[in-house]
């Protein structure tokens, strides 16, 4: 069959196996794979780590070449790196607990110090006049040859000792050892832990990557792969590729809701790139109906007959169960693995009991057109209101935008939060829950959490938007489906939703069936026809004859 | 005839049942194997067999029962205990918390615990101490004469300590007669790879390190790795779960099996059927295979990683003759499993254990090869044969039963309660009471509390009462108290702890300590003693805004994961325990509510006269928490009287209700004023010392504020009580049309079952909680919303017209005598017996 390969230029640190991105590539190269293809997977050079990681977690690394058009990231790249691995190798170093050994005697470090106490005390408990003499004799001289590396560690070394007298997080003493703790910490703050966030490194990183992307592009058109699936809008370059191509505009939602983007760094120069692509009118493809009209067609004008639209297959977590450990246990034995990582108020939460605590989940990160104070909001009518004792859990990683949020609801132990699981995990939590409750206020395709729920046994419901529309009944949508915007719609959906779980599990059992049937072989074949249908228009040179005087007689 | 005796056996594990249960049986007795086991890793390989019920003569009744029990993480009701006890002689116990502790403290005979070998130098001993606490030790000590340590391996006693290597009995492990038939001499060999047999890798630590240093190990050898990893790893020499047939295969097929581990306490299965398959096995010489025969050194042990890829090498190039050798040498080692050697130990050490009668000294020393210190004081002593020791839980224990804040009103009457209810049950009591009570300057101030005390307690007036304090411990202090009284370190630092001082022992001469009330605001008690916590309600949940920090919150939710077992009055709260904190339902116990007729009767017996007043009147019973809803309250009554000119009074009554008069000066207004008169003379005084000043909460200056802008409507209708003597109270409550409660949550209300005595009716607000306590007494308030203003206005306006209609559905004196507290001593007992193991 044909070779394909995937075109990818995201940013260093997008970690894919954590964005639904990700996991969106590797359900549509597994199909492409099943339908015997060839897959080449071109990524730039920063980002060849974690695409392999990505292939390996999925068991892909021997059926899917990685290209990179150069060996090793730019150089500042790699300073970056080596900065925040030092940086995360502090905060989180010693983190993971292991659990020791009592028998054990803790080994005695050897020090320089130590050994001179140790000798000067032995010389002064010996019986021995002569002895005692000599070695009184011998330390002298040691100490006297030390003296000068003494007196220049001397300081150092007092400093030490009073911040560690000094410091008391009780009596609120120590105020010395936090300031120069706070000034270390800004210095070595401007390493940004996110690159998003830093205008410089932003600045860095998009001069590097467009250097890099019209390598690649070049490599592409040299190349002799004929197939490219472009799975983001992201890349103006990407234009430039000469071959069958299909390029994949996920959604605009900053374009529906440009009252919620303004503020964010990293919009504008995504915007421009995308509107730059858009304004040429490529051929696209995207998830759902509603993208197509209301994003593509009415706000940004391309004809719907370059538009088509292929949904997602079907995500099934129910294999994580099945490999024997209960929900339960699965999450025990990530939080114990995990050490501390970046759970918040973690003391809390690793000895939670998931099987008994009530709790509904929505596992997403947490954007403005994600609706999550919403939720909050309706989390706060349950329990405070209607009485339901129910706990809300959270995957989203940005959870400290929410935190002055949640004080100022009196949320913080209601909220558990749980970002970067990895998809067993993600599993496991579904399966516990009473129920998924996914409030967004857009979605590029029909939300992915529906299956996720329902394929380990969870009711899902939902925000009443057209994505959701394009799927669900009537019937259906009275129960399953609520008005993102009506906080008491939503509540009452959600109570009767816990009410009936097992009720709406019935009713949805049609809909899961449905997209049951939607392998992602299928959306793989789709693409691939979509690709084979692709081509690049070349127009003939016209060749114009030059002007002559017509003769005339 | 006597019966013969019979044998409680707790423990699934297949290979092993199959091997000792029929052993049991041959040496004459009756075995009982549990039905049931939880799911998840560690039961993996357990089965459940009913092959061996029919050799039993117990009543199929307890039999039934029995059956339906999961021995490792039910509750063990007092049915199923006395059913165990009723039938059992003898009880065999794989190391694992719950059922080992129920037959320690609750068996009469003989306790086996089965013990197959930790990793390293971990001792069963030690895991006891620190899991599961040294009150359970002292429990064994106590049964020390009964309680017996069946390790399974001779060298377990290189690491035992105590009393596991003082009582321990050395039975080896046995194999069934079926085992590794399938197997039996199938190597073929065909495939040059190496076996490495490694389950679990995703869910126990230990083998993910064991397969992490196999594959650095082993790097560029042919391998493949078996066994059910219980999760998705990405890694193509992984097979996986296979089943049988198929694992068989691939086992036959490897050339050469390796064997990884180096415990010198513990040995799998699968090496053991590889010597059957008489498949070449390459093992270390540091582990159980290579210790069996100190002196020998067989071919197939290696020393050192090196030694043993050498030989998988030699192995995997078919040196034919090496292979042989290995062969022939490894079944050697089967000689320790076979039926005859494992069969004369039993006969040897187990027999003469729970034979009663006379000994015959031969065969009297069984514990282990130690030294006999004096063999005729032994003998002499086995001669006796004294009674064995009694059973644990009949030994009434001494109860701390500890306040931790300065309570006044429902909860320290319910604490003392409780303390005449566990004198009542024939524990020894003694409480502690903290000196916030005695403290000048703080807000619980209250020096007449010994009278109050004493009073409530009445005729139990001899229970010990002591004052404690809270001390907090510094880092130091707590790993040092930590350290001294063997307690597991801490890995939280953050959360603070603390201790009782009563300035005599902080109450640790008591065996057990229980708190009334969770609210430990200085720090997580230090569990010196096994504690308990009795907790009432979950208030900070259910407020919109946050109460304390959650610093605060937090030392709760760790002082109930850490307590012992956890007290709820009502089932709703055990909910919100369980979600809020999220704790365990098995730790959670329901007692009744602390509700006694006792003052009430006294009071009817008194005949007084109710309140007079010229109009109806309801009473609003509250006090100055947020969660009584003054302000929507306030705003409803402003409505009746403004919007429809309503005819009924409100009298407010409750603790501090005094504060919601805005004509009364809040303390911190008179002492600043004080302190302005005294400014001068503190000029040239001493400096005072600071005072921390009660300061009113915003609701309550939201009341106020309500209360004086519309005090003309207001101050002819509603009259602020204050706190009034219970008695007058009752006066009040007993004329009134209503009583009007307005918690949005809490643990239930009292006032509603005391007005249900004088025939008052209630209105409440509606929350889960109320509900259940309105439902236990068989009281129907009249409902209403709390949240909604309009829905109180509705409910002042239907009191009048439907006061007749709900005082007739009011419960007799006589149904809530029969719910009294002291009517409960029956079922109280039994909480505490399946609570307190």
């Amino acid at each position: 069959m044909s070779h394909i390969g995937v075109f990818t230029a995201y940013q260093p640190h997008v970690i894919l196996g954590q964005e639904g991105i990700g996991r969106l590539l590797v359900f549509i190269m597994k199909g492409m794979l099943n339908n015997g293809h060839e897959v080449t997977i071109l990524t730039p050079s920063w980002h060849r780590r974690e695409v392999k990681k990505l292939l390996k977690e999925h068991s892909l690394e021997k059926r899917i070449k990685i290209k990179t058009v150069r060996k090793h990231p730019p150089v500042m790249i790699m300073i970056y790196d080596m900065m925040l691995w030092w940086r995360i190798r502090k905060a989180e170093g010693n983190d993971t607990e292991i659990e020791k050994d009592e028998d054990e005697d803790p080994k005695e470090k050897l020090t320089l110090l130590g050994i001179l106490r140790k000798s000067t005390f032995a010389c002064l408990s010996t019986y021995s006049i002569l002895m005692f003499l000599l070695y009184a004799v011998f330390i002298i001289a040691v100490y006297l040859i030390l003296l000068p590396f003494l007196l220049i560690i001397a300081p150092f070394w007092l400093l030490k000792k009073w911040y560690s007298y000094e410091y008391d997080p009780d009596s609120g003493r120590g105020k010395a050892k936090r300031y120069i703790k706070e000034k270390i910490n800004t210095y070595l703050s401007f390493v940004p832990r996110n690159l998003r966030s830093d205008a410089i490194a932003l600045g860095i990183m998009n001069s590097a990557r467009s250097y890099e992307i019209t390598k690649m592009v070049k490599y592409v058109n040299k190349g002799d792969i004929d197939y490219w699936y472009v799975p983001s809008v992201f890349w103006k370059e990407a234009l430039k590729i000469r071959k069958k191509r299909v390029i994949v505009v996920p959604d605009l939602v900053y374009a529906e809701f440009p009252q919620c983007y303004y503020s964010e760094s990293v919009v504008p120069m995504n915007a421009k790139n995308i509107e730059y692509f858009l304004k040429k009118k490529p051929p696209v493809i995207c998830y759902s109906n509603h993208v197509k009209e209301r994003h593509l067609v009415q706000l940004r004008d391309i004809s719907p007959k370059r538009i088509t639209v292929i949904p997602h297959g079907v995500v099934d977590l129910s294999e994580h169960l099945k490999m024997g450990l209960p929900p339960k246990e699965i999450i025990e034995v990530y939080l114990r693995r995990k050490g501390r990582g970046n759970v918040p108020n973690f003391s809390f939460v690793r000895n939670y009991n998931f099987a008994e605590g009530r709790y509904i989940i929505y596992s997403s990160q947490y954007r403005f057109h994600k609706n999550i104070i919403g939720l909050l909001h309706v989390l706060e009518i349950l329990l405070r209101r209607e009485h339901i004792n129910i706990n809300l859990v959270l995957t989203c990683s940005n959870y400290n935008e929410l935190m002055p949020e949640l004080e100022k609801m009196n949320l913080t132990r209601e909220v558990i939060f749980m970002p970067h699981v990895p998809e067993n995990v993600l599993a496991a939590l579904n399966a516990l829950a009473l129920l998924h409750v996914n409030p967004t206020l857009f979605e590029g395709g029909f939300p992915f959490t529906f299956d996720e729920a329902y394929s380990v046994g969870t009711p899902s419901v939902m925000s009443d938007i057209p994505v959701t529309r394009e799927y669900v009944d009537d019937e259906l949508a009275k129960r399953m489906l609520f008005d993102p915007y009506d906080y008491e719609d939503f509540a009452a959906k959600v109570k009767w939703a816990l009410e009936h779980r097992e009720e709406l599990l019935e009713m949805q059992k049609p809909l899961f069936e449905k997209f049951a049937q939607r392998s992602w072989d299928t959306v793989a074949d789709e693409y691939y026809k979509a690709m084979r249908c692709s081509f690049r228009r070349k127009l003939p040179k016209r060749k114009r004859k030059p002007w002559k005087r017509s003769k005339r007689s | 005839m006597m019966r013969k005796k019979r044998i409680l056996w707790i423990c699934n594990h297949v290979t092993l049942m199959d091997a000792e249960v029929p052993l049991l049986l041959e040496l004459g007795f009756e075995v009982y194997v549990p039905k049931k086991f939880p799911k998840g890793s560690e039961f993996v390989s357990c089965v459940s067999k009913d092959i061996y019920d029919p050799s039993l003569t117990i009543p199929p009744e307890d039999l039934a029962l029995l059956n339906t029990v999961d021995f490792y993480e039910d509750h063990f009701s007092d049915e199923v205990i006395d059913a165990i006890n009723r039938n059992f002689d003898i009880a065999f116990c794989t190391f694992y918390e719950k059922p080992l502790k129920m037959l320690v403290r609750h068996f009469p005979g003989q306790i086996f615990i089965r013990a197959f070998g930790l990793a390293g130098k971990a001792s069963y001993w030690n895991v006891a101490r620190e899991d599961w606490g040294l009150h359970f030790l002292d429990q064994m000590q106590s049964i020390r004469d009964r309680l017996f340590f069946a390790m399974s391996y001779r060298n377990m006693l290189k690491v035992e300590k105590n009393l596991f290597r003082e009582n321990a009995v050395f039975l080896p492990l046995g194999l069934p007669e079926t085992f590794a038939q399938r197997l039996k001499d199938g190597y073929t060999g065909t495939r040059r790879q190496i076996l490495f047999v490694c389950p679990k890798i995703c869910a126990v630590e230990y083998y993910y390190n064991a397969y992490k240093k196999f594959k650095r190990n082993f790097w560029g050898f042919p391998y493949v790795i078996a066994g059910n990893p219980f999760g998705k790893i990405a890694d193509r020499h992984l097979l996986g779960y296979l089943p049988r047939a198929e694992f068989d295969r691939v086992f036959c097929e490897s050339r050469v099996m390796y064997y990884h581990s180096v415990e010198p306490r513990h040995l799998h299965y699968h090496p053991l059927e590889a010597i059957y398959a008489n498949q070449p096995l390459i093992f270390m010489s540091q582990g159980m295979l290579g210790q069996l025969t100190p002196k020998v050194k067989y071919p197939g042990a290696a020393d050192s990683i090196l030694e043993a890829k050498i030989k998988v090498g030699r192995v995997l190039m078919n040196d034919r003759r090496f292979i042989r050798d290995i062969q022939e040498s490894q079944r050697e080692l089967l000689q320790f499993f076979t039926p005859e050697y494992v069969k004369s130990f039993w006969l040897k050490n187990f027999m003469p254990l729970i034979e009663d009668g006379a000994k015959d000294p031969a065969n009297a020393p069984v514990t282990l090869n130690l030294p006999v210190k004096n063999e005729a004081e032994k003998q002499e002593k086995t001669a006796e044969k004294p009674a064995p020791s009694p059973i644990v839980a009949e030994k009434k224990e001494h109860v701390g039963l500890i306040l931790p804040i300065g309570y006044r009103g429902g909860t320290l009457h319910a604490f003392l309660q409780i303390a005449k209810m566990l004198k009542a049950c024939g524990y020894r009591v003694t409480i502690g009471l903290p000196e916030d009570y005695l403290d000048r300057d703080g807000i619980y101030y209250f020096p007449t509390i010994m009278d109050d005390v004493l009073r409530i307690l009445d005729k139990d007036s001899d229970i010990p009462i002591r004052f404690y304090e809270w001390r907090k411990m510094s880092p130091e202090e707590n790993s040092t108290i930590r350290e001294l009284s063997r307690l597991p370190e801490i890995r939280d630092q953050s959360l603070a702890n603390a201790i009782m001082d009563d300035h005599v022992n902080c109450f640790c001469e008591c065996d057990r300590w229980l708190f009334v009330s969770d609210r430990f605001f200085s720090g997580i008690p230090i569990p010196l003693r096994p504690y308990s916590v009795v907790v009432y309600d979950f208030l900070q949940r259910y407020m919109p805004f946050q109460l304390l920090p959650p610093k605060f919150e937090n030392l709760y939710t760790h002082s109930t994961r850490q307590a012992e077992s956890l007290f709820v009055t009502n089932p709703e709260t055990a909910n919100d325990m369980i979600v809020y904190n999220g704790v365990q339902s098995r730790k959670i116990f329901l007692l009744p509510f602390e509700f006694t007729a006792d003052e009430m009767e006294k009071y009817t017996a008194l005949n007084r006269v109710p309140f007079k007043c010229k109009r109806p009147y309801i009473v609003w019973a509250c006090n100055r928490g947020w969660h009584k809803n003054h302000v929507r309250v306030l705003h409803a009554l402003i409505r009746y009287y403004s919007e429809f000119c309503g005819q009924l009074e409100v009298y407010i009554t409750g603790v501090e209700t005094s504060d919601l008069d805005y004509k009364k000066k809040n303390k911190r207004d008179r002492d600043e004023e004080k302190e302005k008169s005294s400014a001068l003379s503190s000029l040239f005084g001493e400096k005072k010392k600071e005072k921390p000043k009660p300061f009113l909460p915003q609701h309550i200056i939201e009341f106020r504020e309500l209360f004086r802008k519309n005090k003309e409507i207001l101050k002819k209708n509603v009259h602020i009580k204050g706190e009034m003597d219970r008695y007058s109270y009752f006066d009040l409550l007993s004329g009134a049309e209503f009583l009007l409660l307005s918690s949005l949550s809490d643990n239930g209300a009292f006032g509603a079952v005391e007005a249900a005595w004088l025939g008052t009716p209630c209105a409440s607000s509606d929350y889960p909680h109320m509900r259940y306590m309105a439902k236990h007494y068989g009281i129907t308030p009249l409902w209403y919303k709390g949240e909604k203003i309009d829905s109180i206005t509705d409910t002042l306006n239907m009191m009048p017209r439907c006061s007749e209609e709900y005082r007739k559905m009011l419960p007799s004196r006589e149904s809530l005598e029969a719910q009294s507290y002291e009517h409960h001593q029956q079922s109280i007992q039994k909480t505490l017996r399946e609570a307190w193991t």
